[in-house]
């Protein structure tokens, strides 16, 4: 009983810390778009000769940027909530309703990443390219999809387990 | 099932999930998805997947993370610092001096930056105590600075701006150039009523002694601090009405100046780095998820023909259509004060333009009294935004009951806005109209 405690526990921390790693990841890419554009910028007013790559790169920094975060986002409490209910509520009522929450999160993210993977492994098959002038493959980026749902979804259980075994306020008193 | 039916059930399931507490961005999922599989079958939730690609994809919204960064910058970087002990310096001698400053200030920074946070959080810490120090009503103080702070919606650039642009489908630029004249129109209300009440009763707003340290040489040279936003307000703003940049580029070069002034204030460093990194992810990423929930609960609500619904519901009732867009008005200021800002457009936008094209109302000057009303869901109680941005930075012995006095009379002074705005519509309309052919 004790060995499967111990074992769990390893699994939930290695969950959060893989979305953290992500979630580190996802902050730092987003900065490559700020040089990508200003030379953007230079090229088409000053040297008149706009690049075809600049803002579909940027593009493709930005979707991973917000979809990889998201599981992390989650552990850290910062999908906005209305909580005036949770934020009255105590022992456990509490527990109940922060349980109640993250099992929406886990099957709202479970029917998402089932759905979106066929469509990204269809885009892989395909080879698919963006079909730009530039036409960078963009296949890769629909796996990001059933990806991070599916961190989102581990993240959730994870959330879930930790409330079961954190003493509710009122009992703990 | 008639499609009322299903619409009453969606919308009483949506303020159910969100009252216990699962956060907005998957409280919109789930019921989407829960609605499409029922109404559609599961095939139809490609299409749910499509829109998020597309969301992934999208250029207008790329420009979210990067005013983000730039105002994180900013605040980070002592650039607002300076800027406010330089007004403190112009405006102590003002009949509610402090106050008129920090309004003046909020509107800098609303030209600079895109999102409320940045100036609420950096006057609660500059503004309040010094404000307080002076003898200033609290009320007074803490009111001013969420109002100031709000600016920032209607100010250009705003990210609440493009998130409202890119849902209406209107041009990101218009909507920007349209929102100028509202925002200078509500500062000059603040300003004026603060005047006004520190004249009236100066007990409210006591003025400093006489002091003599205060030179104009040193005052001239406190300008020093205005010279690094100015050159960031015509790098953004100027880049984009000139047609050199899209609002996302203009947002990508205002980021680069704001690093320039964080290395000129010698505030470039690892930490900054790390904290503004940290800002542009949390912010983004809620935005963007929240987006992509009601992006799928949206589709639903026109899949099963709520829009059509709506249309004919107006249409029969045969009222007075300035009564229905007062309706609507209301309508957005009662979802303000419990669900997210955004959230609110992706939800209304999509649901209210095809009533304003019924009525013939202008889409453009809809828009701009579309987000006065926004401002006032950010300070309205008990849930604004902007009063939680307030709370983390209160001096001990004032408490949230202060905060929700303090603002009452700034909301009605944008309830006034938005009558002086519906009144004129030349107000809205005029600058933009001049400026684009």
């Amino acid at each position: 009983m004790r060995h499967s405690g111990l074992f769990m526990h390893a699994i939930c921390a290695f969950i959060t810390g893989l979305n953290r790693l992500l979630f580190a990841f996802a902050a730092a890419i987003i900065f490559a778009v700020v040089p990508m554009l200003l030379y953007e910028v230079v090229a088409r007013y000053v040297f008149d000769a706009p690049t075809v790559w600049a803002m579909e790169a940027s593009t493709l920094v930005f979707g991973p940027h917000f979809m990889l975060a998201g599981p992390y986002l989650l552990h850290l409490r910062g999908h906005v909530a209305v909580d005036i209910l949770s934020e009255k509520a105590s022992g456990l009522p509490k527990k109940a309703l922060e349980i109640f929450s993250f099992l929406v999160v886990a099957v709202f993210a479970a029917v998402f990443a089932k759905v979106s993977w066929p469509l990204a492994v269809n885009a892989w098959e395909l080879g698919e390219t963006s079909f730009s002038a530039w036409n960078p493959p963009i296949w890769w980026m629909k796996f990001i999809v059933p990806f991070a749902f599916a961190m989102l979804l581990a993240q959730a259980l994870v959330e879930i387990v930790a409330a079961l075994r954190a003493p509710s306020q009122g009992e703990a008193l | 099932m008639g499609s009322e039916f299903v619409l009453a059930i969606m919308f009483a399931s949506l303020v159910g999930l969100l009252l216990t507490g699962v956060p907005l961005a998957f409280t919109l999922g789930a019921l989407a998805l829960l609605f499409t599989i029922t109404l559609w079958g599961e095939a139809a939730l490609t299409v749910t997947v499509l829109n998020l690609f597309d969301t992934m994809h999208s250029e207008s919204l790329l420009a979210i993370p990067l005013y983000v960064m730039m105002a994180s910058v900013l605040q980070r970087s002592g650039v607002i610092e300076s800027l406010y002990n330089a007004m403190e310096l112009w405006s102590r001698r003002l009949p509610g001096g402090l106050a008129v400053g920090t309004i003046a200030i909020c509107t800098i920074i609303a030209a600079m930056t895109g999102i409320v946070g940045a100036a609420v959080a950096a006057m609660g810490l500059l503004a309040l105590p010094s404000m307080l120090k002076r003898g200033y009503q609290p009320e007074l103080a803490i009111g001013t600075i969420c109002a100031g702070g709000t600016l920032g919606i209607l100010i250009p650039p705003s990210v609440i701006t493009i998130v409202y642009a890119v849902t209406a489908q209107a041009s990101i630029g218009q909507m920007f150039i349209a929102g100028v004249v509202p925002g200078l129109l509500l500062a000059s209300l603040y300003i004026g009523y603060i005047v006004l009440r520190a004249a009236l009763n100066p007990s409210v707003a006591p003025r400093p002694p006489e002091d003599e340290t205060v030179t104009w040489a040193m005052r001239i040279a406190a300008l020093k601090s205005l010279i690094l936003p100015m050159f960031i307000i015509l790098g953004v703003l100027g880049t984009i009405y000139n047609g050199v940049a899209t609002p996302t580029e203009a947002a990508a070069v205002g980021v680069a100046l704001a690093f320039v002034s964080a290395a000129i204030e010698r505030h470039l460093g690892w930490k900054l780095i790390e904290g503004v990194a940290l800002d542009v992810v949390k912010v983004t990423t809620m935005i963007l998820w929240i987006t992509i929930g009601a992006r799928a609960f949206v589709a639903i609500f026109t899949g099963t023909g709520g829009a059509d619904f709506l249309l004919g519901f107006i249409e029969h009732l045969d009222a007075n259509r300035w009564v229905v867009l007062a309706v609507m008005l209301a309508i957005l200021f009662f979802l303000g004060m419990f669900l997210d800002e955004i959230g609110i457009i992706l939800l209304c936008v999509p649901v209210f333009l095809p009533v304003i094209d019924f009525l013939h109302f202008d889409r453009l000057w809809f828009g701009i009294l579309f987000l006065v009303s926004a401002q006032m869901a950010y300070i309205s109680p008990p849930f604004g935004y902007t009063l939680f941005y307030m709370k983390g930075v209160l001096p001990p012995g004032i408490g949230m009951g202060t905060v929700y006095r303090a603002i009452i009379p700034f909301m009605a002074l944008q309830a006034l806005g938005i009558l002086i705005c519906a009144a004129f519509p030349e107000l809205v309309l005029w600058l933009p109209h001049s400026m684009i052919k």
